[in-house]
């Protein structure tokens, strides 16, 4: 049986876990990570590098090292979300011919779920190599205020990854899960998610088996990142102060040790009331060395970061306001991300719900162990847990005057159908356009365009006298099947809706056909590297016993040797790895016979 | 659940049936041992009664004995992984350990590598007798590096290779190839055949700029680094 990986597909990290028993555990890389960064790089050579190792060589590729993908997923490059982003990024965001964002390296482009995959391969590679077989089957979260084509886009990049994406789960829900709660109880719950590089809460109501996200909102460009940066400022405005002629900013490995020294301070003054800033040997001036030493108490830190932390009220007040409730109303306060470790961020949160915060999950993988719960949920591994799935968004369509009518809410809990009655607005009007559409925004052009259709053949009458029925039907895999029937004549007309942005089933075909290639390729540069390593260090050892041991071998034995040594020289040059593998075998056979005849002396001597 | 073909409900409502159904039933009891005969029989004299029948007690018995194995076998299978991972969980916790041990130290080999170097100043006798004994230090720390298989990274010259290097910039130089590391900031270090530590390096790239501007318009290296 194959097992259900739960994946935490982040902006900056991705975390991968799964269920051990009645315990969800993260999986650590081989390197030992427990979070890999979401950073794939592309080198001239064609290789591909995916986490750690591609951000380490991100400055001398900065154009074809792609990270934060995830906030160009399932989006048009003409979103204004897509075109900051683009002002700022050192590698290329294209529109696609659907105007899809796109992202070009070299003479490639990519679609967003395409880069996503390989980060999502990664996850799965590292879950192989810890349980030792196989994993094909996923549980995927995205934030909760995702909509179709971003959900779906996430679906496509697992399926390029070679999974089986089961279930595509909200953050918070996740989170929720991890900590514990029950979908039957009637609860209120706030999850106050703060991670590296960007700020989320939610407002999830649960009961009758269902999480249902009431409301979202957040800051995309706020979290931990920005408070090791304002440590780094002050240990470099103490650091002027006490050496105005030396400039550290200039200075990458000095400027390094601070960003470094910095973060280690914020995580001790999580525990510690004070901690010391230590570097020996930072810089010099006039040829002397200077060192810096300074002492940051946990209150310094907090007065730095206090308007950072003030920041993240606003968004609670806001997804409040829209799920209609007061602080109060909250009956448990869930704490997401790293960040959100620091004593006065708890402080803070629990002033502003009059709640404490649940803790004792640790808050960087609590939303990929629900991830692997939800997976053990859909296996039965994991029962006491009912869980539905529900629409994110409404569905709906357009009426009259461009005003988007909401034909299922959000949050119902899907497989589910509704229809509605509609009629013509002008007389003889011969047929009806149906605009499907998905959101929350009153007027139609603010939400998000799924489909279009017409049903036509309606009889001449009077405006409003036709009965035209509107049908939206979405099964358990979320997908939508959208109906109009004319009640008086019978005729109707229905479309599965594709959605006009993201991949099409031939994308997707191709994008995985050339992704099991570049496996391949990628396997035997691995099997070239590993088998030229193996000669390399048979060479070593070889020419050695060569030339220590050489004369033990009868003078037809020793050429023999040394040819084979040769060849297996000119092999590893030439860099084939059949021929390396051929050339290593015949060495070892032959220079083993040194190691026969040594022996064989010393068994009779 | 509608069928009474499943147990115990199955029985009892062929129990109240009469004398016929009562047979099946007590075949089907006693249906782990007499299997196969017993299923003959039943299907000669159940009759109408056959739906709970021994035949279909046995089919019963039977796909619960393969669900029964399967999970058997499934939890032999996790038992198996689980003993192989725990050993692996237990050499990564002891690796992971002295890993973290050593990073921590690192930053202090750093500083002292740092002092030596300051040290090429050292006049009087007494404090060139100090620098000597530091070396001897550092001599004596490298060999107990070479005990746990820590292995300083060579990283200058070499081509750049982001499996041990980490670029903190690039440089225009014509000493070393382009693509290859022109200046060490920081030595690495492996342990074993894993990384502990990656050198954090400067890169060499052309003197002239041949490269052209990034597809954005904007040069590859403008922008924020992540």
């Amino acid at each position: 049986m194959s097992r259900v990986i739960g994946i935490d597909l982040g902006t900056t990290n991705s975390c991968v876990a799964i269920m051990d028993g009645e315990d969800a555990v993260v999986i650590p890389s081989p390197e030992g990570a427990r979070t890999t960064p979401s950073v794939v790089a592309f080198t001239q050579s064609g290789e591909r590098l995916v986490g750690s190792i591609a951000k380490r060589q991100a400055v001398t590729n900065a154009a074809s090292t792609v990270f934060a993908v995830k906030r160009l997923m399932g989006r048009k490059a003409s979103d204004e979300n897509v075109e900051d982003m683009a002002a700022s990024t050192p590698f290329a965001i294209v529109a696609a011919n659907n105007g899809d964002a796109h992202v070009a390296v070299g003479d490639r482009r990519y679609a967003p779920p395409e880069i996503a995959s390989m980060v999502l391969a990664r996850m799965r590679e590292t879950a192989e190599a810890y349980l030792g077989e196989s994993v094909g089957e996923a549980v995927i979260t995205v934030p909760a205020y995702f909509d179709d084509a971003q959900r779906q886009a996430t679906k496509d990049a697992g399926r390029i990854a070679g999974l089986d994406v089961l279930r595509i789960v909200n953050e918070p829900t996740a989170a929720a899960l991890a900590y514990g709660r029950a979908a039957e109880a009637a609860e209120r719950l706030a999850v106050y998610d703060l991670g590296g590089g960007t700020f989320d809460v939610s407002i999830l109501e649960t009961g009758g088996g269902v999480f249902r996200v009431q409301s979202t909102s957040g800051d995309s460009f706020l979290g931990g990142d920005d408070f090791d940066r304002a440590l780094v400022e002050e240990i470099l405005r103490r650091f002027g102060e006490r050496h105005p002629g030396v400039d550290l900013r200039g200075d990458k490995l000095a400027l390094q040790r601070v960003v470094e020294a910095a973060e280690k301070a914020k995580l001790e003054l999580s525990s510690a009331m004070e901690t010391d800033i230590n570097l020996p040997f930072l810089a010099a001036e006039n040829g002397a060395p200077i060192h810096f030493e300074s002492v940051v108490t946990r209150g310094e830190l907090e007065a730095l970061v206090e308007p950072l932390i003030q920041r993240t009220i606003a968004p609670c007040r806001r997804a409040l306001a829209d799920a209609g409730l007061a602080a109060k109303d909250i009956d448990v306060v869930l704490l997401v991300g790293g960040q959100t470790r620091m004593p006065r961020v708890q402080e803070v949160v629990t002033e502003f719900f009059g709640a404490a915060p649940s803790r004792g999950v640790n808050p960087d993988e609590v939303v990929a162990m629900g991830a692997a719960i939800q997976g053990g949920v859909l296996t039965g591994d994991v029962q006491e847990v009912l869980l539905l799935d529900v629409t994110p968004l409404s569905l709906g369509v357009e009426t009259a005057g461009g005003v988007f009518t909401p034909v299922i809410a959000r949050n119902t809990a899907i497989p589910a159908r509704a229809t509605k009655e509609f009629s013509t607005a002008v007389d003889n009007q011969d047929f009806v356009n149906v605009h499907v559409l998905q959101g929350e925004r009153e007027m139609a052009e603010d939400n998000k365009s799924l489909a279009h259709f017409q049903l036509q053949g309606i009889p001449p009458a009077p405006r409003g006298v036709p009965r035209i029925e509107v049908a939206l039907d979405i099964d358990a895999n979320g997908c939508l099947t959208v109906s109009a029937q004319d009640l008086g004549t019978g005729a109707a007309q229905s479309v599965e809706v594709v959605p006009t942005i993201g991949l099409t089933e031939d994308d997707i075909e191709r994008i995985i056909a050339e992704a099991d290639a570049s496996a391949e390729l990628d396997k035997a540069r691995r099997e070239l590297a590993e088998v030229r390593s193996r000669a390399e260090a048979l060479l070593h050892t070889s020419e050695r016993a060569l030339e220590e041991f050489g004369d033990v071998l009868s003078a037809s034995e020793y050429e023999a040797l040394k040819a084979d040594l040769e060849g297996c020289r000119r092999a590893v040059e030439r860099g084939e790895a059949e021929a390396v593998k051929a050339a290593v075998g015949r060495l070892e056979t032959s220079s083993q016979r040194i190691g026969e005849i040594l022996y064989e002396q010393a068994g009779g001597g | 659940m509608t069928s009474d073909t499943h147990d115990p409900e199955g029985q009892r409502a062929s129990g109240e049936r009469g004398e016929q159904a009562s047979g099946g039933t007590a075949h089907s009891q006693d249906g782990h041992e007499g299997a196969e005969g017993g299923a003959e029989r039943a299907a000669a004299d159940s009759g109408e009664a056959g739906e709970a029948g021994p035949e279909a007690r046995i089919a019963e018995l039977e796909k619960q004995a393969d669900d029964l194995r399967d999970k058997w076998m499934r939890a032999q299978a996790d038992l198996e992984n689980h003993r192989r991972r725990a050993r692996k969980e237990v050499e990564d916790a002891r690796e992971d350990g002295k890993k973290r041990t050593l990073a921590e130290l690192l930053p202090v080999v750093d500083n002292l590598e740092r002092a030596l170097e300051h040290a090429g100043t050292a006049t009087t006798d007494e404090a060139k007798s100090i620098v000597d004994g530091v070396n001897l230090v550092m001599r004596q720390l490298s060999q107990s590096f070479d005990r746990l298989s820590v292995q300083p990274i060579e990283a200058e010259g070499k081509p750049f290779d982001p499996a041990v290097h980490e670029a903190m910039s690039q440089i225009e130089t014509a000493e070393v190839a382009p693509g290859a590391v022109a200046q060490v900031l920081q030595r690495g270090y492996t342990l074993g055949d894993k990384l502990l530590r990656p050198a954090l390096v400067v890169v060499a790239k052309a003197p002239e700029r041949e490269e052209s501007a990034g597809p954005n318009g904007k040069s590859p290296d403008d922008g924020e680094e992540r």
